[in-house]
């Protein structure tokens, strides 16, 4: 299935992909389904950089979060999709701890967990959509093995 | 991006303004109000892409903290006390006033102000034409963008802009004092840089920090702040010794390259490396790689406009570039269409001696006189004016859509300033710092809710883009509006037409009017190259200057040069020991434009708190760690940041955004003292000869930790 990837060499740390998501979703302050993060060092590999990295749902193919959840909210669709069913989510944020990748929000107004749904209402991921680098892609990834790291 | 529409939805071609646009979008509504903005994949320039500020624009036109009814001032002046009145008492009032001010001190009391390059800015000095004073000024008119169309004017006879839209890409781009992947509203499209650096592009950054574009640049040369123009002379040193310049274009298209070879003859990089910091290698090295991949093009920035050295940076930096004579050829620097008749400013309707009263016009000439491309008053000039009331009182202010309290040099002074006049009338869209100032506050429009049509990229105009009203947020009206309307209040002569009549006129050229060009969204000229070969370059001697003909006629330095700032370390011993940093300024955010969006909750998140860069080597030293408060000290005064520890910087620099106001905090101030850099820059003499830009950037400071 298609998954977000990132290249963290092609990201210039615009923020388009943030207020893509936010907006597309109407979501409240404190919940970033996706969010860029401005390492301070420079990693020198010859030349001088910013490390940029990307805090999102991976949509893992072995998923702590669908594991971890008692009220069976967090369902694992075709080989990797995770998605959050609201109805049944009772707030309590074990998905949160469990995720690696600290990609599960909890939204306090609502009580319950946020996440990213890779917009399956629509063709591409508005993040994606919205890089402008080339940085975020949603492309075919043949991850049946542990989660994957990135970064 | 497409979806599928019910009913009662209705999509608009529009072109975003949450800077200085360029990016065209759909807007779709539903019963009249705004559901979603979405980047238009047809238009030319952004083809869809749109950045974060554009994607928040639902949360501006929509914000709670609006102004949405004309205000007139209850209290004292600055007490930050309200009464609604209606838009007929407003404008009444303030005809009246301006009538009072007019009869007793004459028409130049009254200063027109703005802010930068927005849908009005034409039609402001329109406005101010019409009113008949001379003295209408903005912000950036001595320290953003007009310098480098002008210096562009002297050197080509009109703006160079990078050419990513045809089929040739820039095999290598020189980008100067500038971070186009974050900002692009000057003349280019930040988008468009984007491709062609994917594309292959070398990318060679001049910059004090390291941006995201020089992070992401083949060659990054991290200059001392304010030394540009000596990495510019011996870069021309090092491509003339090399022999690497275009020869036939020189001897064929130029004027003044013996008296250059002279005046850089001293300029070696060893000289330069002492100045600039930057490596003799490395200089050699960019210059190579900038002569040598071809064709070439240059993205130079605002930094370079923002100390007295202005225009000498400009010019040297303009004519390093001509010395590639990739000059209007496919991928190299182009010359735009020019596709919009030129708005009807009417300054030839201004008297003569009222052009000779500008404040300003005796001094700097490029930018007050009538030699200016767009003259205007010199603001330090007009502050002090309000303040001193010489050489002649300023009594009035009317400013439509700035901050002046964040974006004008020495804020301080300008509070003092603002504070004396009799009248003050601020048009905004929030109520700012220098909205609390105001007898009268009227609410402005946003981009969702004006009809214009403007030319981009700005200066260039190959595609002309449209806004149109598409909602209304309470009593909001657009800027030129409510100028047309003040005008008829004022019984002027002119400036009262119809604002449809002044966008047909613009649009004479494209033989389509307003309510065409609304359906269509833009129209495309189709890009013209080597025009020169026809019709000479647009100087006086029909060929690119070096040496600049009308420098030396208006006795200026009419060859590039360099000279050590006014403050600085090497000019300035008394201050070194109290202030051992150097503290530049002006970094744009990819979240914000200027001293605007801290209101919008999306964008908000993104950057809480404005933060100030140090080394982590400079932090230890002064005892502040990441994420500390840090208050930073100049002559001017004192504000406070939070550090964030990089090594991005040069230990010896602090580098601080601009703009920081906190709509949240408490009326009036709404913590205008607590971080605006404006605090800390400098507004004195001397001023650049020509242009009377002062310095916000390469200041001297100090820091240390504060709570």
């Amino acid at each position: 299935m298609n998954r977000l990837v990132f290249e963290p060499k092609l990201c210039v740390g615009c923020f388009a992909c943030e207020v893509a998501c936010k907006g597309e979703y109407q979501l409240p302050p404190g919940i970033r389904w996706i969010q860029v993060e401005k390492g301070a060092e420079i990693t020198n590999e010859g030349t001088p950089w910013i490390p940029l990295n990307l805090k999102v749902c991976q949509h893992c193919a072995f998923p702590p979060c669908v594991s971890v959840c008692p009220a069976g909210a967090i369902e694992q669709i075709k080989d990797g999709l995770i998605l959050l069913n609201e109805e049944k989510c009772n707030g309590c944020q074990k998905c949160l701890e469990a995720c690696p990748f600290g990609a599960i929000a909890f939204d306090p107004s609502r009580q319950m967990a946020s996440k990213c749904n890779l917009c399956i209402h629509q063709a591409s991921p508005r993040c994606v959509t919205y890089c402008p680098s080339g940085a975020l892609t949603f492309a075919a990834t043949s991850d049946s093995g542990p989660a994957p790291q990135r970064g | 991006m497409k979806h599928k529409l019910n009913q009662k939805e209705k999509v608009y071609r529009s072109s975003c303004g949450m800077c200085h646009g360029g990016c065209g979008v759909l807007v779709s509504t539903q019963d009249a109000r705004i559901t979603r903005i979405e980047g238009d994949p047809d238009s030319p320039l952004n083809k869809g892409a749109m950045c974060a500020k554009g994607l928040a624009s639902l949360q501006h036109v929509y914000n709670s903290a609006r102004l949405q009814y004309p205000l007139m001032r209850k209290g004292s002046r600055g007490e930050g006390k309200w009464q609604r009145i209606n838009w007929d008492e407003a404008l009444n009032k303030i005809a009246a006033k301006i009538k009072q001010i007019k009869g007793k001190y004459g028409v130049e009391a009254i200063a027109v102000g703005q802010g930068t390059g927005r849908h009005h800015f034409p039609f402001t000095i329109r406005f101010a034409n019409a009113l008949g004073t001379p003295n209408w000024c903005a912000p950036g008119q001595a320290q953003c963008f007009l310098p480098r169309v002008t210096a562009s004017k002297l050197t080509f006879g009109d703006l160079i802009i990078c050419d990513y839209y045809g089929t040739t890409r820039p095999s290598s781009i020189l980008v100067w004092g500038h971070n186009p992947v974050h900002t692009s509203p000057d003349g280019e499209m930040g988008f468009r840089f984007l491709q062609s650096w994917k594309g292959g592009s070398k990318i060679i950054t001049v910059d004090p920090r390291l941006s995201e574009t020089a992070s992401i640049s083949d060659l990054w040369l991290q200059i001392r702040p304010g030394t540009d123009a000596a990495l510019a002379l011996a870069m021309i040193k090092v491509i003339i010794d090399d022999n690497l310049f275009n020869s036939d274009f020189i001897n064929r298209w130029t004027v003044g390259f013996d008296q250059l070879r002279k005046r850089v003859q001293g300029c070696t990089t060893q000289w330069a490396e002492q100045i600039t910091w930057v490596p003799a290698e490395k200089i050699i090295q960019a210059a190579r790689m900038f002569a040598t991949n071809k064709p070439s093009c240059l993205e130079w920035g605002v930094a370079l406009e923002q100390t007295p050295n202005c225009l000498q940076n400009l010019r040297a930096i303009a004519v390093l570039t001509a010395l590639t004579g990739d000059i209007d050829v496919p991928g190299g620097n182009i010359f735009g269409m020019h596709a919009l008749r030129h708005f009807p400013t009417g300054y030839d309707r201004l008297p003569p001696e009222m052009h000779e009263k500008r404040l300003g016009a005796d001094q700097f000439k490029l930018l007050s006189s009538r030699e200016a491309l767009v003259p205007s008053a010199h603001a330090p000039t007009v502050f002090q004016a309000m303040l001193t009331g010489k050489p002649y009182p300023v009594k009035a202010f009317l400013i439509f859509g700035n901050n002046a309290l964040l974006t004008y040099a020495n804020s301080q002074e300008v509070h003092q300033a603002l504070s004396n006049l009799d009248l003050l009338v601020v048009t905004d869209i929030y109520m700012t710092p220098t909205a609390e100032m105001a007898d009268i506050v009227l609410p402005a429009a946003t981009w969702l809710e004006v009809n214009l049509v403007r030319g981009y990229p700005l200066r260039a105009e190959n595609v002309v883009l449209v806004q149109q009203k598409i909602t209304q947020v309470g009593e909001a009206r657009q800027d030129q509006e409510i100028m047309i309307d003040l005008a008829k209040k004022l019984k002027l002569p002119w400036g009262t037409e119809p604002l449809e009549e002044v966008i047909n006129y613009q649009l004479q050229p494209l033989a389509v009017n307003f309510e065409q060009i609304k359906e269509l969204g833009y129209i495309t000229v189709p890009q013209k190259y080597y025009k020169h070969q026809k019709v000479g370059f647009a100087t006086p001697s029909g060929k690119v200057e070096l040496h600049s003909s009308i420098l030396e006629r208006l006795e200026y330095d009419p060859l590039p040069g360099y000279s050590e700032l006014p403050e600085s370390p090497l000019n300035s011993p008394e201050l070194i020991g109290e202030y051992p940093l150097i503290l530049t300024t002006g970094t744009k955010s990819p979240v914000f434009f200027h001293s605007e969006g801290r209101q919008i909750p999306y964008l908000r998140e993104i950057e809480v708190d404005p933060l100030a860069e140090i080394h982590p080597e400079t932090a230890r030293k002064f005892g502040i760690d990441d994420g500390n408060w840090m208050g930073i000290e100049t002559p001017r005064g004192k504000i406070k940041q939070k550090a964030r520890l990089t090594e991005g910087i040069d230990p010896r620099v602090v580098h601080i955004p601009h703009g920081w106001w906190f709509p949240e905090q408490a009326a009036p101030d709404h913590g205008l003292w607590q971080s605006n850099a404006n605090v800390l820059t400098r507004n004195g003499p001397p001023y650049d000869p020509a242009m009377g830009t002062y310095q916000l950037r390469a200041l001297l400071c100090k820091i240390y930790k504060a709570t």
